[in-house]
């Protein structure tokens, strides 16, 4: 009859640890289901792709990408169409500022006479945690040329 | 006054541990179970969580790509265009990827593509459209890749589904896209 409980203090402080607790537990899940956004200029970056202005040329292993938009380029990504197959290939980003012309070399890449080149901008952009992150544009924001 | 038989004398004089031995106790016996919860808990329920989620950023990671118009069957032979993502990080952890064929009464057929994995022209063999002789490879970041699909005689599929496997034999079928085969138009 006379057997103390744990105080009212106690109890309290217990259950809150044990919310807090699951909450994380769920929250830590839930995250993972939440795809990473990356945003330029306050916005989503495939925005900015769409507002990507450029035109590509190709010459002995370098591909030459003139800016004509108001958006920066940060990099390209270069896709190789063999038979019913794109393959694309690493390039080393450098930023091409707006109304620039920059050089990218594609050397190690087998490029070949009448080989069609998919160019793809990359961007640069920042994730949630703040991180700055390259983005791939759509292949709808690409260039294809011709190898002559 | 009456005396105290020698047993009830000793339950009443006994004693407990002190406080500070109690509260010393007390400590450690928390700091053990934190040490547990810290080294085995933690772990495990990190490990089990990312166990759980780790499918559900290849959500959309493949997806059947219509620039070579390929998405389509010619008699026996079944051609699928696979389009990979551009993200290098999800790449990595990519084994191989399972295709999904069904024809109309539900019946399917599953065909699983690895990175060097031996190419066939034969019934029921898979290949890269254009480079039969070539082992079989996945799609690369941002790559498209069309395979040829030899049926066998008595299979008439309608529709496709490709889905990643992982390299820890992790299948990501919650993953899959789908497409619709139609006939070839050469």
């Amino acid at each position: 009859m006379n057997k103390k409980a744990i105080s009212p203090v106690i109890a309290t402080v217990l259950l809150i640890s044990l919310v807090v607790v699951l909450a994380s537990i769920i929250f830590l899940w839930a995250r993972a289901f939440i795809p990473e956004t990356i945003q330029k200029f306050d916005s989503p970056i495939a925005d900015s792709c769409a507002r990507v202005v450029f035109e590509a040329s190709y010459s002995n292993g370098v591909i030459t990408i003139q800016n004509n938009g108001n958006i920066p380029i940060y990099g390209i990504q270069v896709g190789i169409k063999k038979g019913f197959s794109i393959e694309y290939s690493e390039v080393t980003p450098a930023t091409i500022v707006t109304g620039g012309t920059g050089d990218y070399d594609v050397s190690g890449a087998s490029i070949k006479t009448d080989d069609e080149l998919v160019i793809v901008p990359v961007l640069l952009g920042k994730t949630s945690n703040g991180e700055l992150k390259g983005y791939a544009c759509s292949d709808e924001n690409a260039k294809i040329i011709k190898v002559q | 006054m009456p005396r105290l038989s020698k047993s009830n004398n000793m339950i009443q004089n006994k004693k407990g541990i002190s406080d500070v031995v109690a509260t010393v106790l007390i400590i450690m016996i928390t700091i053990a179970a934190v040490a547990v919860i810290a080294g085995f808990v933690v772990p495990f329920v990190r490990n089990s969580l990312q166990k759980s989620t780790e499918c559900a950023a290849y959500k959309s990671y493949y997806i059947f790509d219509e620039s070579f118009g390929y998405n389509c069957y010619n008699g026996n032979t079944h051609s699928i265009s696979i389009k990979a993502s551009f993200d290098k990080s999800l790449a990595e952890n990519v084994g191989g990827i399972k295709v999904v064929f069904s024809d109309k009464s539900g019946a399917s057929k599953v065909v699983e593509i690895k990175n060097d994995s031996v190419s066939s022209q034969d019934e029921g063999g898979i290949s890269i459209k254009g480079k039969p002789g070539e082992n079989l490879r996945i799609p690369g970041p941002g790559g498209v890749i069309t395979y040829a699909y030899s049926a066998l005689a008595e299979e008439h599929f309608l529709s496709a589904e490709v889905y990643p496997v992982l390299k820890n034999g992790r299948i990501c079928a919650d993953s899959k896209e789908s497409i619709d085969l139609m006939a070839c138009r050469d």
